[in-house]
């Protein structure tokens, strides 16, 4: 047959009488046939000529369009539940209301799909039982709560979110679960909860209780930082698992512990190496006040003070300084060595092989890199006073400022606080900080340290 | 509710809207009854004149305070107000530097909470760490004190709330609860009243603030932002950290998971030795505080506070003890005031034992000297005349304080910016040096004034010009002309001449000098040596005008100077205005091993029994003094090493002499050794001896020296 006769001047509809079949199938009878050219096969379109039935649930999200017939009595629909079969025969409606929460879920949340359909599948079927539990776990903000609370809100389903971190207490955590259970509202001027529930048995109970009320089947009980039950009464994790049995009410838990991470969603720029150049500079220096999440009005200020004024912005009184001093001295030099630092006549030391040895030390053995030592308070005033110039009075005033660099965290006890005499002390501040007040009073700390003065 | 507390203030009906609010006559009540029951000394008249100027300095240190951290605490209330603006994922987070003076802090957080609930929101809520020692009580006192707080602000505005308040239970108070409270209180009082629309409808933000956040356990405070965090969105919470070192502590304290949840803003304060000097200088210093501190006990106070605490409330502390023990040596000290008619009002009072107490101050003893004979008789007998003479002389130093602290300014204002600042670069040391000596004898007044020798013409001119400035302020104020007035025309003068010379005239008269001394004939070696040597004689290089005008303006102010800065001392009843008794230290320093050296060495300091104690020589020992202070004494007479037997041989022979007689045989009394026994371990415990491994009969004295 010639090409040319088959298409164009009402030859189309002739072919078309001829094979006596319909216009769709006559174009592909052109094209294959006739004109030799293979047509690609989408089997994601479906005729209602095909059984319905047959396309499994997990593959409905995949499929295009969907088809519907009846034949006799017997609808030929896709299988599947939602709207009752009276106000939706041919399921048009129930699959695009799923299509619709699926897809809005989805938009909302992005790079979350694989989770988000996971969920899905496990609650979003009302007349299927809910799995008992589910874990969900995953880093730190990467949206495991957000997709629980807005997939349960979008599917309607029954459902409390119970913050764990705030439960710090058990009874709150009963409490605010029930409360939230029957939409008990607190009222401020009686804030009596739905039912008092001090440990778990009351809570079985009161529960029970309120189902008798309300309708609590497929309901879920969101946990959120389950990570808490760990240091809460023991019998709670055990207890939320078995939760079913024990209240007989289908409820189901989630742990939202956390969800997997998924790529960063920034990752897709190909010129990625050229743009990093380009930022790397500025997220080098804000890195420090990235960390601290300091506004950025006054990241600028802070990056400007180098880390040598950190000493010289805290100000402290001179004894103090002093104090701090010899705390620092007390905790990195070992007290054999505290006769030859600090007295001025401690008599001749004959050097021997060790000494030599030691003059020769690897950074790693030097005092101030190993981390400081714990010293008694005694040990601390006669340092003190063996390095402070003037007389100084001792006298309270001097003591309470021990205490108070406690307070401030630069001195830290290290012994128990019941003892009364020979309370330790270590020293918090590192060299550079040390090294800083130090100048400030005109003192030269290396003199006074066994790592930097050699016999 | 008590019935009766509320009747007894006025017969008038009382509508009891509940039993949470307590009455106000109740509170009025309490007031005035504490007022009554203050002091026993209120009738004396040297107490009411204490109070009083007492009771000014701290309104005026009051005001002074807010004055200062207002920068700073606008700054603060502004971030908070506009914090909640948009819609905020982590809690706005100011951090207060404020510097390690912690006692300071507790006003400056004050007046911050009162400003806030004053411009931003009611609510607020000040944590202090010794009351959140768990997240449990940290939760509920900061409830409680929103909710408190509201309960009290809805009482004072309006009285229509019949709504039953209730006790809360401790274990109500969750966060749960507060939101329940605060969506009630937001949602529904713009339909309740639909007046308060307006200015409620905006949700207040709830502050939270903590003062001290070094001393705070960390895992409370990582789990209170924690949960914070997640309630930001419906309860718009704020926080306020007090960190009194470094910023760095943020971090150490929190992790990231925790300091993820707040941005962080930071502030800083100012140093405490600049607020110090604020509070010197605008209240101790002003012409309107009567009582000096003399130069001893102020150099006692500055030491304390640089160099131990750096508290500037513990600095007022002292001061107020000071001008206490100042005021309570009796009606005289009544005369500390610079009202005149009052202070007359008081020397007519005075009886003759007030005179007498009066006669008693050391410096009335150099005005008796210096009389004649018969002026000294009838100073000592006349009380009549003697208050003349005593209403007069406080009139003159009263004078000499005003016009002392006016040119110890003046001073300042030459000397602060000279290199090296001999004289110090604040008011304070200036004011320690002149109070306890004559500023204008000591070396660093002298040095001040050569190197004021060279100052330039513009430097010079802006001094004298700010002098004068400050010196009319103060005759404009207090509207007296005197001797004052004269130098301040005579520098004003000498101002316009040396804004008159241009520098072109100064240089010509430098280069005419130089024509002069050009050694032009040159005959022999002798003479030119002859020469030479008497030009180097005549080193001075003859001045240009300038230089003489600036010779004269130095001379004129040192001269005043030296008129008005002498040294309270030399004046007479100075003891009125100035407090300067050292022996305060011991009551202002705690010292406890002096303390408890005292009260062993000599028991009847504190004891003050006169049979069994008292003793004229300190090292005297008596048999009826306590055991323990006997054997604290005879261990102070011994060695490094204290042998436990001589020991008790000592202490039997001074507790019991006549058991010493027969020295034979001793025989202990159980009962004495039992005694002594438990003195020595007493001392033991007070850390004065220990027990030596090295001598098993001997124990080893620990402590040597006062």
């Amino acid at each position: 047959m010639d090409k040319g006769r088959c298409l164009g001047g009402g030859r189309f509809v002739s072919t078309g009488e001829r094979i006596r079949l319909p216009d769709d199938v006559t174009m592909g009878y052109i094209i294959e046939h006739l004109l030799k050219q293979p047509l690609t096969v989408v089997d994601q379109f479906h005729s209602h000529l095909e059984p319905m039935k047959f396309i499994r649930r997990d593959m409905i999200e995949d499929q295009i369009s969907f088809s519907y017939a009846r034949s006799k009595d017997e609808w030929n629909v896709v299988k599947i539940e939602g709207f009752d079969e009276e106000q939706d025969q041919n399921r048009q409606v129930t699959l695009f209301a799923m299509d619709h929460t699926l897809t809005s879920l989805k938009a909302t949340l992005p790079c979350r799909d694989t989770q988000i359909e996971q969920l899905y599948n496990l609650f979003a079927y009302k007349d299927e039982p809910f799995v008992e539990s589910v874990y969900i776990y995953g880093g730190p903000s990467t949206g495991k709560s957000i997709v629980v609370t807005t997939l349960l809100e979008k599917l309607e389903i029954k459902h409390a979110v119970v913050n764990l971190i705030e439960c710090y207490t058990s009874k709150i955590l009963f409490e605010s679960i029930l409360n939230k259970f029957s939409g008990h509202k607190i009222d401020p001027r009686n804030p009596s909860p739905y039912a008092k529930c001090d440990n778990l048995m009351d809570f079985i109970f009161n529960l029970q209780k309120l189902s008798e009320v309300e309708d609590l089947e497929n309901s879920i009980l969101v946990l959120d930082k389950a990570e808490e039950l760990r240091n809460m009464d023991f019998n709670l994790l055990a207890g939320f698992l078995r939760l079913k049995e024990l209240s007989a009410i289908s409820i189901s838990k989630n742990f939202v512990k956390y969800c997997q991470p998924i790529i960063n969603k920034e990752h897709t720029i190909n010129d990625s190496t050229a743009l990093w150049r380009n930022i790397a500079p500025s997220l080098k220096s804000s890195l420090e006040v990235l960390y601290l999440r300091v506004d950025s009005v006054h990241s600028q200020k802070t990056l400007t003070t180098p880390k040598e004024n950190l000493a010289q912005s805290l100000e402290l009184p001179f004894y103090a300084k002093y104090l701090l001093i010899a705390a620092y001295l007390a905790s990195y030099n070992s007290v054999k060595d505290d006769k030859r630092l600090f007295m001025k006549y401690h008599g001749k030391k004959t050097k021997t092989k060790k000494d030599v040895n030691v003059k020769n030390k690897v950074s790693e053995r030097l005092n101030t890199q190993l981390g400081p030592k714990p010293f008694t308070l005694d040990r601390l005033l006669a340092i003190f006073y063996s390095v402070v110039d003037d007389k100084v009075g001792f006298n309270n005033n001097l003591l309470v400022q021990v205490s108070s660099l406690v307070e401030l965290q630069l001195l830290s006890t290290v012994s128990d606080n019941c003892c009364l005499d020979g309370l330790k002390y270590k020293c918090n501040v590192n060299f550079d900080f040390i090294h800083g007040i130090s100048r400030m009073v005109g003192f030269n700390i290396r003199k006074y340290l066994s790592d930097f003065s050699h016999f | 509710m008590d019935e009766k507390e509320s009747v007894s203030v006025s017969k008038g009906v009382f509508v009891f809207r509940n039993d949470f609010n307590p009455p106000v006559g109740k509170r009025k009540k309490k007031h005035i009854e504490s007022k009554r029951a203050e002091n026993a000394f209120s009738k004396n008249l040297w107490y009411r004149s204490y109070s009083t100027l007492w009771n000014k300095l701290e309104h005026e240190i009051e005001i002074l305070n807010k004055k200062i951290f207002s920068s700073v605490l606008n700054d603060l209330v502004t971030f908070i107000k506009t914090s909640h603006d948009t819609a905020v994922e982590e809690i706005p987070t100011a951090a207060l530097l404020t510097g390690i003076n912690m006692p300071d802090h507790r006003a400056q957080f004050l007046t911050l909470s009162n400003q806030i609930k004053e411009t931003v929101s009611p609510h607020v809520a000040c944590l202090y760490s010794q009351d959140c020692q768990s997240i449990k009580c940290l939760m509920e006192h900061m409830i409680r004190q929103f909710i408190n707080n509201e309960v009290f602000d809805i009482d004072e505005t309006e009285e229509l709330i019949e709504s039953s308040r209730y006790q809360y239970k401790k274990s109500q108070l969750s966060l749960s609860f507060l939101k329940c409270w605060y969506e009630d209180l937001y949602k529904e009082k713009p339909v309740v009243s639909p007046k308060k629309k307006k200015t409620k409808s905006i949700r207040k933000i709830l502050v939270v603030i903590i003062p001290d956040f070094e001393s705070f356990n960390a895992q409370v405070l990582q789990k209170f932002i924690l949960i914070a965090s997640c309630y930001v969105k419906v309860l718009p919470f704020a926080f306020v950290f007090g960190i009194a070192t470094q910023l760095t502590t943020l971090h150490t304290t929190l992790p990231y998971k925790v300091s993820s949840k707040i941005s962080i803003r930071v502030f800083n304060s100012q140093p405490s030795t600049i607020y110090l000097n604020h509070i010197l200088e605008n209240i101790f210093f002003a012409l309107d505080c009567p009582f000096q501190i003399g130069g001893k006990v102020f150099n006692l106070f500055t030491d304390i506070f640089l160099f131990y605490d750096l508290s500037v409330k513990n600095f007022l502390q002292n001061i107020k003890y000071a001008m206490a023990e100042h005021f309570s040596y009796g009606n005289v000290m009544a005369l500390c005031s610079y009202n005149k008619k009052e202070v007359e009002q008081i020397v007519k009072s005075f009886s003759h034992e007030d005179c007498e107490s009066a006669r008693h101050l050391m410096s009335f003893r150099d005005l008796v000297e210096k009389e004649p004979y018969e002026n000294q008789i009838k100073l000592l007998t006349d009380d009549e005349y003697f208050k003349t003479v005593l209403l007069a002389q406080v009139n003159k130093v009263a004078m000499y304080i005003e016009e002392f602290h006016l040119f110890l300014k003046c001073l300042l204002i030459l000397v602060e910016d000279l290199p090296k600042a001999p004289l110090g670069k604040n008011v304070r040391e200036m004011y320690s040096l002149a109070a306890s000596t004559n500023i204008c004898k000591t070396p660093e007044y002298k040095e001040c004034f050569q190197l004021l020798g060279f100052q330039s013409k513009e430097e010079l001119s802006a001094k004298i010009s700010k002098i004068i400035e400050h010196v009319s302020s103060y005759l404009n104020n207090t509207g007296r002309s005197s001797k004052i007035e004269y130098f301040v025309n005579d520098l004003q003068c000498y101002l316009n001449s040396i804004n008159n010379f241009n520098m072109t005239e100064i240089e010509d008269a430098v280069l005419e000098i130089e024509k002069e001394d050009t050694i032009t004939v040159q005959t022999d070696r002798k003479q030119l040596k002859e020469k030479l040597l008497e030009m180097t004689k005549q080193a001075t290089k003859p001045m240009n005008k300038y230089e003489k005008t600036r010779r004269d303006v130095i001379e004129c102010i040192r001269h005043t100077f030296g008129e008005y800065l002498i040294e309270p001392r030399s004046l007479y009843f100075h003891e009125i205005f100035f407090f300067d008794n050292i022996s305060i230290q011991n009551y202002i320093i705690g010292s406890h091993r002096a303390a408890i050296h005292n009260a062993l060495n000599d028991p009847y300091y504190y004891l003050q029994c006169v049979s069994c104690c008292e003793t004229q020589d300190s090292s005297a020992i008596k048999r009826t003094m306590p055991d323990i202070c006997i054997a604290y004494k005879l261990h102070l007479e011994c060695g490094k090493m204290i042998n436990l037997y001589d020991w008790l041989q000592a202490f039997l022979s001074i507790v019991d002499p006549s058991d010493t007689a027969d020295d034979g045989k001793i025989r202990v009394d159980p009962k004495l050794q039992a005694r002594f026994t438990q003195a020595v371990a007493e001392l033991e415990y007070l850390g004065f001896i220990k027990s030596s491994k090295r001598k098993a009969d001997h124990v080893a004295r620990l402590t040597w020296g006062g």
